[in-house]
């Protein structure tokens, strides 16, 4: 008989149920626990949350000097020169 | 210029490539303004600050420019221009006086502060939260949104210890495949899952902390 999954496994693997990287025998093993353990169902919650706003922070820009430097360089190596042709 | 809601579906990384050869400005653009925040985030994990990896990117953005043409699409652009970052990060960290090389070595148990054990009537030992999860549900979801709480996650990735910041940021920001970032770290894949792992766990931790003192405030 399978042994029972208990909080500490569940948090272990927690990233990997998530992203729903691990064998669906393992998948199962987490549901039924998810199940009976409302502590457990808080945390995947809490994680799944916590990656949602890692994924989405805010941008800085470039400074403009940098990105000026930048296009002047693209532009030499690769924008088209027509007085060439 | 591609907005936030149009990120998902900016065109195939080949004709992205195809359009940068074509010294197609409006797309160098986007591309430098896209992946800007998240190079200077690796680069910072090398190099002792954070104007030293502004300079390492705009270093990275002028190889790119110089080595388009040798790019040959064995990898995704993405992991290309991070593996040239990666490599003049390194260089540049070698030579800073102050940088340590990344530790990417793991320590011990991650959940030894927040869960316990108890040996029950049986042998079995089981393991229990000491401190019950709060729940995050109650939360109202405004609270999610705030400016404030995006400054946390992005303070907390910032505290992180430089090899934990490196996973996160590549697999949680710029959505690199586990593989890719393994490749590019030169780290194995569990110590990759162990490294991601801890980082949410702590970034989570301190959002947690950050949710009670504004509810509480």
């Amino acid at each position: 008989m399978l042994t029972r999954m208990n909080c500490k496994q569940f948090a272990e693997l927690i990233s990997e149920y998530i992203e729903m990287r691990m064998p669906k025998r393992q998948t199962r093993s987490c549901d039924r626990h998810l199940k009976v353990c409302i502590d457990c169902a808080n945390y995947l919650d809490q994680m799944r949350r916590t990656i949602e706003l890692t994924g989405r922070l805010s941008e800085h820009d470039i400074p403009a000097e940098a990105l000026d430097e930048l296009l002047a360089m693209f532009r030499v190596a690769l924008v088209p020169d027509d007085s060439e042709s | 210029m591609f907005t936030e809601s149009e990120r998902s579906t900016t065109p195939s990384e080949a004709e992205l490539v195809d359009s940068l050869r074509r010294g197609d400005e409006a797309t160098f653009r986007t591309v430098v303004n896209k992946y800007h925040s998240g190079l200077v985030r690796v680069a910072r994990g090398y190099v002792p600050s954070t104007a030293v990896a502004e300079e390492v990117v705009q270093d990275t953005w002028l190889a790119v420019i110089k080595g388009l043409d040798s790019f040959e699409g064995r990898s995704s652009f993405k992991s290309w221009l991070f593996r040239i970052l990666i490599n003049k990060a390194q260089t540049r960290g070698a030579r800073e006086a102050r940088s340590v090389p990344v530790d990417f070595s793991l320590g011990v148990d991650d959940y030894s502060t927040e869960l316990t054990h108890h040996s029950s009537g049986n042998r079995n030992v089981r393991f229990h939260w000491r401190i019950h999860p709060n729940a995050w549900s109650e939360l109202p979801e405004a609270l999610f949104d705030e400016q404030e709480t995006r400054t946390k996650v992005e303070q907390s990735i910032e505290d992180l210890p430089a090899a934990q910041r490196l996973v996160i940021t590549m697999r949680g920001l710029e959505g690199l495949e586990p593989a890719e970032v393994c490749d590019l770290l030169g780290i194995s894949e569990a110590n990759q899952r162990v490294l991601l792992h801890r980082a949410r766990t702590q970034v989570r931790a301190k959002l947690d902390s950050h949710f009670l003192t504004s509810v509480l405030a």
